[in-house]
């Protein structure tokens, strides 16, 4: 029996440099994603439990009617959907996940000082908003950027 | 029963919390911002000075997590724009939006928003 990897090879093998101009979501959603992910993750499943409930709790939104917060919320898009959890490869730890009433999907990070980071993922761009001490930024997530923002607010690229 | 167009400083805006998808992080005991995230304005009911307990009963037989609540001055220090805009089956009903000439809040807005409220009823544990 070959021995699994650890957790960090694993999500290594997720990051891949592709060279897109950006020119449309699509192009940006295909850099978080990976063609071979699902054969990694069926293979190595007990060392991505977390994600594995990431995954079915993005997938779970597909359930929301309209109306589903008392607002009048519709229901979330399968492209939402879809890109949401192509992006949530890209994070080694995962984020709390919500649904919003405005048809995107929340990925957020708050730690107990104040520091504040969500991506927000809509069916055309995916914003974020970072606040910590020094910073307070708002703006259309460039995926290129991302290493740099998780670094800024973690210190690592996790 | 006809309220003053304007809402008062002192006014609080209430916004229910629903349980399902769960709005709730439980490490902070608290919402998450999403919850205040909607299409176009954010709905809210200004209490017009009603009982608190008056709101809650609204909302109680709603399946909800809780109920928050938001003072107009602070809303207004953000700065966002609460505005009365009562609808057909609900007099109270109101909308925080960007400014007097935008609707949509910025993310950054909503957080504040969402950390300036403050729940008065949590299902199962009544504050």
């Amino acid at each position: 029996m070959v021995a699994s990897p650890p957790y960090t090879e694993i999500v290594d093998q997720r990051n891949f440099n592709y060279n897109f101009n950006f020119n449309n979501f699509s192009d940006s959603i295909k850099f978080f994603g990976d063609s071979n992910n699902n054969k990694t993750i069926n293979n190595y499943q007990f060392a991505l439990k977390d994600f594995n409930i990431a995954l079915e709790k993005i997938n779970s939104f597909k359930n929301l009617e309209t109306n589903w917060d008392t607002y009048g919320a519709l229901p979330i898009t399968d492209i939402v959907i879809n890109s949401s959890l192509t992006f949530l490869n890209k994070f080694k730890i995962i984020p709390d996940i919500f649904p919003t009433g405005r048809g995107s999907i929340q990925f957020e990070f708050e730690k107990s000082n104040g520091d504040y980071l969500e991506f927000e993922i809509f069916t055309d761009k995916i914003n974020y908003y970072l606040k910590t001490n020094s910073i307070d930024i708002e703006e259309q997530l460039n995926p290129l950027n991302l290493d740099s923002i998780l670094m800024t607010f973690n210190g690592t690229t996790e | 029963m006809e309220l003053p167009n304007e809402i008062n400083d002192e006014e609080f805006l209430y916004r229910r919390i629903i349980n399902k998808p769960n709005f709730w992080k439980e490490e902070l005991n608290r919402h998450t911002s999403a919850a205040f995230k909607q299409s176009n304005g954010l709905s809210v009911d200004r209490s017009n000075f009603r009982p608190e307990s008056d709101v809650i009963d609204v909302y109680k037989n709603l399946e909800i997590k809780a109920v928050v609540n938001i003072k107009c001055q602070d809303c207004r220090e953000i700065p966002t724009n609460p505005k009365h805009m009562p609808i057909p089956d609900n007099i109270f009903h109101s909308e925080i939006h960007n400014s007097n000439s935008e609707v949509n809040l910025t993310s950054k807005q909503i957080k504040i928003l969402s950390e300036k409220s403050n729940p008065i009823w949590i299902k199962s544990d009544e504050i």
